[in-house]
């Protein structure tokens, strides 16, 4: 399972699933929700997935939370093909990651847990993704409106029904709220004028009161990636391999 | 479910997974500058969505029957306190839902 989805969130939405009723449909777009993030970290990596040749399709398909941070946020060190060393850090990632489901696999089975309550592992596993989120965050409006729009919609449509308005109605409000939360980005104009080309010039003169809010995180983690070999690149993706 | 419907269920996730990360290179395609719109999406959303999916996770929960999600929010805030800490996913999750199971299985 993890080497045709490898994305951690949807698997443990999957595994959810495949205890339920048949609806492929239903996995779909649950699966699409639970990933939509990526279709940010593609707008982010578009410009630096430019000639890199075929590794381009691998490095789409294989982009997740770690492989980001790092191939976004790190300069490959002098010598080395930019191309080649974001193939590598995806590459790693993956496989400790497949590698470690696999094991998980086999020794379930052995152990043979049925026991209720196992689920529990994906509310826990979002909301510490929620607190991380939260944490490396410049504002918080974003955040509090995603809850309060999944709640009204969950009160409004039932448990069943409210996975397609929700995105909508937190897509209707964070829109709506853009004067209010887009200030807190500063940094974001920046990161744009590194990735994207030219930018608008309201982003540079704030840029002068940003400090390194959302880059921070990710830096630290590259600084420890850096400074070792590429076995604790893969160990490092195991870390939260959330993708 | 049967093999096949559990294969389709995979692939179904599978399909869905590589279209999140194709879809902006299909709609971007390389040249063009993104949108100053699309890029304070990338920033805004996505605690928004964590948001949405711990709520999404909880949608079951019924509070005037049972045991009232008690074992829910106990869980969460085991998790949330660890998570605060040590920084460490894995503790979080694998404490939470160990108190989480205890209380399901042996309290209520």
């Amino acid at each position: 399972m993890s080497v045709v989805i490898f994305a951690g969130s949807a698997e443990f939405v999957v595994a959810s699933q495949l205890a339920g009723a048949f609806n492929p449909l239903a996995t779909f777009a649950v699966v699409f929700i639970v990933n939509a993030r990526h279709l940010f970290y593609g707008l982010s990596m578009l410009e630096r997935f430019r000639n890199v040749g075929r590794k381009r399709a691998y490095l789409i398909f294989g982009m997740c939370d770690e492989t980001f941070s790092i191939t976004y946020a790190t300069e490959p060190p002098a010598g080395i093909d930019r191309g080649w060393f974001m193939f590598w850090a995806t590459l790693l990632n993956q496989l400790y990651w497949v590698a470690g489901c696999t094991l998980g696999g086999i020794f379930g089975a052995v152990a043979a847990t049925s026991v209720e309550g196992v689920s529990f592992a994906m509310t826990a596993l979002f909301v510490v993704i929620f607190l991380n989120q939260w944490e490396k965050d410049s504002q918080h409006l974003s955040a509090v409106a995603g809850i309060a729009c999944a709640a009204v919609a969950l009160v409004a449509f039932g448990p069943d029904g409210f996975m397609i308005p929700a995105p909508a109605l937190i897509l209707l409000a964070v829109t709506m709220m853009r004067p209010r939360i887009e200030p807190a980005y500063p940094e974001a104009e920046e990161a744009g004028a590194l990735g994207q080309g030219p930018i608008a010039a309201d982003g540079q003169s704030r840029a002068s009161d940003a400090t390194q809010p959302e880059c921070a995180p990710a830096a630290r983690r590259l600084s420890r990636a850096d400074s070792s070999d590429s076995s604790s690149l893969a160990e490092h993706g195991n870390g939260g391999n959330l993708a | 479910m049967t093999t096949l419907q559990i294969l389709a269920t995979i692939f179904a996730a599978g399909a869905a997974t590589v279209l999140t990360r194709a879809l902006p290179f299909l709609v971007f395609p390389d040249g063009r500058e993104t949108p100053r719109y699309v890029r304070y999406l990338g920033h805004a959303l996505p605690g928004a969505i964590f948001g949405l999916l711990v709520v999404y996770c909880l949608k079951d929960v019924n509070l005037l029957s049972g045991s009232r999600g008690i074992p829910e929010a106990v869980g969460i805030v085991v998790a949330a306190v660890l998570y605060k800490r040590w920084h460490n996913m894995l503790i979080s999750i694998f404490a939470s839902t160990a108190v989480f199971m205890v209380l399901v299985n042996l309290v209520f």
